[in-house]
């Protein structure tokens, strides 16, 4: 039976054929098929694009972290093992190399969501629904990178806590406590907008 | 009382996965029965609900994939070649790979000295008498054809090829006299090894 929710599954964890043509590419990438591996270049760019931006929150270091995470894809193909989905162990990669890239940029990202004025914070009686949808991505955007990583793959990539679980390379329990502590942060801006 | 509260929060935990849908059938009723009867998760839950429709509506930035993925067939280089095989299968590579380039420089030192040959093989050598036979020797260092002709002591036995660099000589001697010949080789302590061999 289908979730309610599935109208919000473009973006997610990948079906049942994808997940198999995945396999079958990556098994075609330990052979040393440069085709099968532009093919998973090309499915899963915009995905990574879109985690490795919200993991870094640096548009700069988007596209070698998109590289490397690939080329690690290409190098170490043999080293995949089937417990994990194809797409789940490419974001595990992605996940260390965003936070790689943070680490050597260096310049650390002072604002954090209690730095946020509470005037900004603030939304007026009446919002619509395109204003409200930007305040609340501005406020996840200033969250930790590994709370961001944790509601971004809930929320914008229809991840189980396991799978997380398996990306993050942590305990479940760690992405629980994660999740409860963004939402903590997040509540006042929330509770706001819906007028609890 | 408290772990009823205990267990509240356990399942309002579980909220966010109720909402992208990916929790088993036991967690989902779980929160349903929840949710049936706790305000508090059901505001959590409208919050969560707001949340989640934020992030799915933010559209994508993606760009440059095709200067990206320019880039990357860069760095892959021309072929995958050995840089990217799985480390034991490197090391089976080079492993082949040195045995390939040992053999061949094996052969083609052996190309150089000539033909392998051992000590009681027959050589390509010159024409004997059909009354001589063909002895083998091994000798020392400092022993030529000369010294050979000197211990052998008989005006008929000849030379066929002088000692090689590794001390391999062979001689023709007359077959009347080719033990005598042998015994007297075979005590100069010089010579490792005497022998005659088929013609």
């Amino acid at each position: 039976m289908q979730s309610p929710n599935d109208r919000f599954r473009p973006n997610g964890a990948p079906d049942g054929a994808e997940a198999a043509d995945d396999a079958a590419c990556l098994a075609a990438v330990v052979r040393g098929d440069r085709e099968a591996f532009e093919r998973l270049y090309r499915r899963y760019y915009e995905r990574l694009f879109r985690f490795s931006l919200r993991v870094t929150g640096r548009i700069h270091l988007v596209g070698d972290v998109i590289n490397e995470t690939m080329m690690v894809v290409w190098r170490r193909a043999s080293e995949y093992r089937a417990a994990a989905q194809v797409s789940t162990w490419i974001f595990g990669i992605a996940y260390r190399k965003s936070l790689k890239a943070l680490a050597r940029d260096g310049r650390h990202n002072t604002e954090s969501i209690d730095d946020v004025p509470e005037i900004e914070l603030q939304m007026p009686e009446t919002v619509d629904r395109e204003a409200m949808h930007a305040a609340i991505r501005r406020a996840v955007a200033c969250l930790p990178p590994d709370h961001r990583a944790v509601v971004d793959l809930t929320f914008h990539f229809n991840r189980s806590y396991e799978e997380i679980a398996q990306i993050l390379g942590c305990p479940v329990g760690t992405v629980k406590s994660r999740m409860f502590h963004a939402r903590a942060k997040l509540r006042p801006l929330l509770g706001h907008l819906l007028g609890d | 009382m408290m772990n009823i509260l205990d267990t509240r929060d356990a399942v309002r935990e579980l909220l966010p996965w109720h909402e992208n849908g990916t929790l088993n059938d036991i967690e989902r009723e779980r929160v349903r029965a929840l949710l049936a009867t706790d305000l508090e998760a059901n505001r959590q839950r409208r919050e969560l609900h707001a949340l989640r429709e934020a992030l799915v509506d933010e559209s994508t930035l993606a760009s440059d994939m095709g200067s990206n993925l320019q880039r990357l067939r860069a760095q892959m280089g021309p072929s995958r070649a050995i840089a990217y095989m799985p480390m034991t299968t490197r090391w089976l590579a080079i492993a082949a790979s040195a045995i390939v380039t040992l053999g061949a420089a094996t052969f083609y030192a052996g190309t150089r000295v000539g033909p392998y040959q051992t000590l009681t093989a027959t050589a390509a050598l010159e024409p004997v008498a059909a009354d001589a036979d063909l002895v083998r020797v091994d000798v020392a260092a400092g022993v030529d054809a000369a010294a050979l002709l000197q211990l052998a002591a008989d005006p008929q036995v000849r030379v066929l090829s002088a000692p090689s660099e590794h001390g391999v000589a062979t001689l023709a001697v007359p077959h009347a006299r080719a033990q005598q010949i042998i015994a007297r080789l075979n005590a100069d302590p010089r010579l490792r090894f005497v022998a005659q061999v088929p013609r």
